[in-house]
């Protein structure tokens, strides 16, 4: 008993995930296999049957059709039998007809119940038999070979022209579309044209011809299947009974148990396998099944359920797909709870290393020292989220225990304005923001200023760019905020903020040029090193630099042009040259600034050693234009005195002569320049910087529209919602894209779909676009690489583009045929 | 009766020989040098009635030459200059320095004989019934 009660207890915590497992596949079996007998999905299975055969080479015909009308049906039969045939079937319309003697008449077992119309005998008298079949009456590829009787099987027309009896009754006939059968009219078989014995070991079904569509019956499901006469049809299946291509359908019980089986199995993989394997594995096992099914038809000739398993292969692949899903959210949450929690807990700081990287950079950048955030709950208490340098309490207020105060109901009559605490800090050093809108918990920021007003004004202006900047990036997050908690939004955004600075760093730190990027409040968000000496080498300090500032002292530029040209840029956007020839510590700089994903970057580049190499340049290209003008001034003289009567033959031939010589040195002139500015003027132009490859895209997209819908062609785009900042030249990769596309949208016809792709790799991006007829690929490589002539191709712009792509770390692969359009793949180097 | 004769200083051995048969076509008689020192040699040892110049010449180019020559004697022929690379500047130089037209390459035949002819005319009538003639120069 004990044993009994502990195999009870055993089995309790088993029983049920194993019962969970296989009851849905088990009812779900079953319920299918209903559906099916139900014969709901017979049109499937006919389908699948009907390809399956439709892939079987014809065979040779073993049956005739003769076209005869049914009064002549006696005559013609008669006449067959003299002439040898193996068998005869008559396909009458109506029971009226005449039947010859000793023939079987009967109507197609279906439309009749057992025993009420069939007058057969219990023995098949020869091998003629006649069927009935109105006009308009269903024919299917489904036949009986025999119905039991009372005193036994009786055969069908088909079982009594064929085999006869067989274990099993029911069939289908498999009628590949493309089958061709042999047919003769009556008249010539009354004629007495045909040999004795020349229709020997034929059957020949005899039947008039169909000449209304209701009359007809198609071979097959497939598209295209052919219409034939009631009798043709009967011939077909005649044709596949002999030639062995029936099948018996699978049904009742054995289809029932198989299907559970299925559902089983599949039920198992999408109840055992690892999460993201259960629908791949479903699936797998869906297809294989299916294959083996389709298999079957050809070499065992059996017919398996096919469409049910497909259908309860879907069931559980999506099953496992929601399943999937709801975990993957329960992980999810339950992540975002323990991370919420944390957050929340006024003994512990989360991300201590993250915060503490975040207002070092904003101490570095505001000269802001000591920092302290916290978060309001909704009792009103404080807790600290973040400390930073000296403890803040020392001014006053234990961490943990700040009350709410009159300098936070300052502070919250203007999100992201600083403003003195003095109930916190007693010398007027502690100045608190509110991070956030009002309308919701508050997020407040607290930090001392330096001592000296001077640096104080300084440094509460530039916290106070912080702070905004903050509040904007919060009030951004809002409406995709999963979490209403604000401090969530806080973490978050400066999460944003941090990777956002990593990525632009990394990527200014390879840059031989000086960098400086500011927010659109003038924030300098990012310097590289190249920049931090220059700018000490000109006298500026990086936390108090506005670009106004900069601008003024780098470029040269008056203050208010530098406020006029900085803030034209802002507002439109683009690029612009700031100075051509500053010269700062002896040496001389360009300076430009440019408008980059919201924010305002200047880039500095030396260009002392620029100048001289463009000096030589120039010297070179006005040596190699003397040389031209030598050559042209040659061609010139040589043209006329080659076509001059009054030289003499051999000297009219010297010119010929001096002509070619000047064209060829010409030639020479003209190449050894095409390589001085291919390879050193415009290299010299290459740069690259971190860049959002969407905004690039859509660009591109949006000026390409119109000529897309002149086209007629619909373009299809599929990008993530959030992409990796990559490296290349803003200008140069929108005109790169744009050429793509226009190569693309140029050979689109109407109606046609061009795709576009913006696809996240791990260490790149990918802009993939296809589309287009396509040009041969010969004649496409010769695009890509052969000198073109007009300056506007798309193809020349391609060309120059591609030079500049192994400096930007950047891949493009092309390919093109014909009809199968161009596809262009980019991928960028992420930052 | 005499013939005009012209020296043609250029350093381009196709250009020399090409501008040699246009004027000697026209019956013009050319001397060739191809650089400036060679064509002074060229100027003291025979008399001629224009010299058409190149300015970018190895050894000496044309600007000396164009000093050099309107220094070492009172008179002389006018100089037509021919290059390749003109810009106002050395135009402005070139012709301070005595010489009497300047012409950016490519020129023409047309325009080449053109210039030499007016050239050649205006010299005559400077000079009266002077020393120089042509026999059928410019037909």
């Amino acid at each position: 008993m004990e044993r009994a009660a502990g195999g009870e207890k055993g089995w309790g915590p088993l029983r049920h995930p194993f019962l969970s497992l296989a009851l849905f596949p088990v009812l779900l079996g079953l319920t299918v296999a209903a559906i099916g007998e139900l014969g709901l999905l017979r049109v499937g299975n006919g389908f699948l049957f009907d390809l399956a055969v439709a892939r079987v080479s014809p065979e040779k015909p073993q049956v005739l059709v003769v076209r005869a009308e049914p009064e002549d049906a006696a005559r013609i039969t008669e006449r067959l039998r003299g002439l040898g045939a193996d068998g005869v079937m008559l396909v009458l319309p109506d029971a009226s007809a005449p039947v010859p003697e000793g023939a079987v008449a009967g109507v197609q077992p279906d439309q009749h119940p057992r025993g009420e119309v069939w007058v057969l005998p219990a023995k098949p008298i020869g091998r003629v038999a006649a069927e009935i079949v109105p006009p308009g009456q269903r024919t299917t590829r489904r036949f009986l070979l025999w119905l039991l009787g009372e005193d036994g099987p009786i055969p069908t027309l088909e079982g009594i022209v064929t085999t006869g009896i067989s274990s099993h009754p029911e069939r289908l006939a498999g009628l590949p579309p493309g089958e061709i059968m042999p047919v003769l009219e009556g008249a010539q078989v009354l004629a007495g044209h045909l040999p004795p014995g020349s229709l020997t070991g034929l059957i020949v079904v005899v039947g008039p011809p169909a000449f209304q569509d209701a009359e007809r019956y198609r071979v097959s499901t497939l598209p295209g299947a052919p219409m034939v006469s009631a009798a043709e049809f009967h011939a077909r299946a005649l044709q596949s009974v002999l030639t062995e291509r029936t099948v018996i359908a699978i049904r009742g019980l054995p289809s029932a148990v198989l299907l559970v089986l299925f559902a089983l199995l599949a039920g198992a993989i999408g109840g055992l396998a690892p999460l993201r394997r259960q629908v791949p594995g479903i699936v797998l096992a869906g297809a294989l099944a299916v294959a083996g099914g389709m298999a079957l038809i050809g070499t065992a000739g059996l017919l398996l359920p096919l469409v049910e398993i497909i259908l309860i292969a879907l069931v559980l692949a999506l099953r496992a797909a929601f399943r999937k899903q709801a975990a993957i959210r329960r992980k999810l949450l339950l992540l975002g709870d323990r991370s919420a929690a944390q957050l929340r807990s006024p003994h512990r700081i989360p991300d201590e290393e993250r915060w503490a990287e975040f207002f070092s950079a904003a101490a570095r950048l505001t000269g802001v020292e000591n920092s302290l955030v916290l978060s309001e709950s909704a009792e009103g208490a404080f807790h600290p989220l973040a400390v930073f340098g000296a403890p803040l309490h020392e001014s006053g207020s234990p961490e943990g225990s700040l009350a709410r105060s009159r300098d936070f109901d300052r502070a919250d009559a203007v999100p992201g304005a600083p403003v003195i605490a003095s109930g916190i800090g007693s010398r007027g050093d502690v100045q608190v923001v509110r991070l956030n809108s009002r309308g919701e918990a508050g997020l407040y920021w607290v930090f001392t200023t330096p001592q000296a007003s001077a640096e104080r004004d300084h440094v509460q202006a530039a916290a106070g760019r912080l702070a905004r900047h903050a509040l904007e990036r919060l009030d951004r997050a809002r409406p995709h905020a999963d979490w209403q908690e604000p401090e969530d939004r806080l973490d978050r955004a400066l999460s944003g903020i941090i990777t956002r600075n990593h990525e632009v760093a990394r990527a200014f730190a390879g840059l031989q040029a000086a960098i400086i990027l500011f927010d659109p409040a003038g924030v300098p968000l990012q310097a590289n090193e190249s920049m931090e000496r220059l700018l000490q080498k000109a006298g500026l300090s990086l936390s108090r630099t506005t670009p106004v500032d900069f601008a003024v002292a780098a470029a040269g530029l008056e203050m208010e042009d530098a406020r006029r040209t900085l803030g034209y840029l802002v507002r439109h956007g683009g690029q612009a040259r700031l100075g051509t020839r500053t010269q700062i510590g002896g040496r001389h700089y360009t300076v430009r600034a440019a408008r980059i994903e919201g924010d305002l970057l200047f880039e500095v580049n030396d260009v002392t050693e620029l100048e001289r190499l463009t000096r030589i340049e120039a010297e070179l290209a006005g040596e190699i234009d003397a040389k031209l003008r030598n050559d042209l001034e040659a061609i010139t003289l040589a043209t006329r005195l080659a076509a001059d009567e009054r030289f003499a033959p051999e000297r009219r031939t010297r010119a010929l002569q001096m002509i070619a010589q000047a064209a060829q040195r010409a030639g020479g002139t003209l190449r050894s320049l095409d390589h001085l500015v291919e390879s050193s003027l415009f290299e010299n132009e290459t740069r690259a910087y971190p860049l959002n490859p969407r905004s690039a895209l859509d660009r591109a997209l949006a000026r390409i529209g119109p000529d897309a819908e002149r086209a007629g062609a619909h373009v299809r785009v599929h990008q993530p919602e959030l992409v990796s900042l990559v490296l290349a030249e803003p200008d140069q990769l929108d005109c790169l894209i744009e050429a793509m596309l226009q190569i693309i949208v140029s050979d689109s016809s109407r109606g046609s779909e061009i795709a576009v792709d913006l696809i996240e790799r791990k260490e790149s991006s990918e802009i993939a676009m296809q589309g287009g007829f396509g040009l041969p690929a010969a004649r496409f490589a010769d695009s890509l690489h052969a000198p073109q002539q007009d300056h506007r191709s798309p193809f020349r712009i391609l060309q120059r583009a591609m030079r500049q792509l192994p400096a930007w770390g950047a891949e493009l692969t092309a390919q093109s045929d014909v009809g199968q359009g161009y596809r262009f793949v980019l991928r960028l180097r992420k930052t | 009766m005499s013939t005009t004769r012209i020296l043609l200083v250029e350093d381009d051995p196709l250009l020399r020989e090409l501008v040699e048969m246009v004027l000697e076509v026209e019956g013009y008689s050319v001397a060739c040098a191809d650089n400036g020192a060679a064509g002074l040699e060229q100027a003291e040892r025979d008399a001629f009635h224009l010299v058409i110049l190149d300015l970018l010449m190895p050894v000496m180019d044309g600007m000396r030459f164009l000093e050099e020559f309107r220094r070492s004697a009172e008179r002389r022929p006018p100089v037509l200059v021919l290059s390749a690379s003109t810009t106002p500047d050395m135009t402005d130089r070139a012709l301070r320095a005595g010489a009497a037209a300047v012409a950016r390459k490519p020129i023409d035949q047309e325009e080449l004989l053109g210039l030499v002819r007016s050239l050649l005319e205006r010299e005559q009538s400077e000079a009266g019934t002077g020393n120089a003639g042509k026999s059928n120069g410019g037909a």
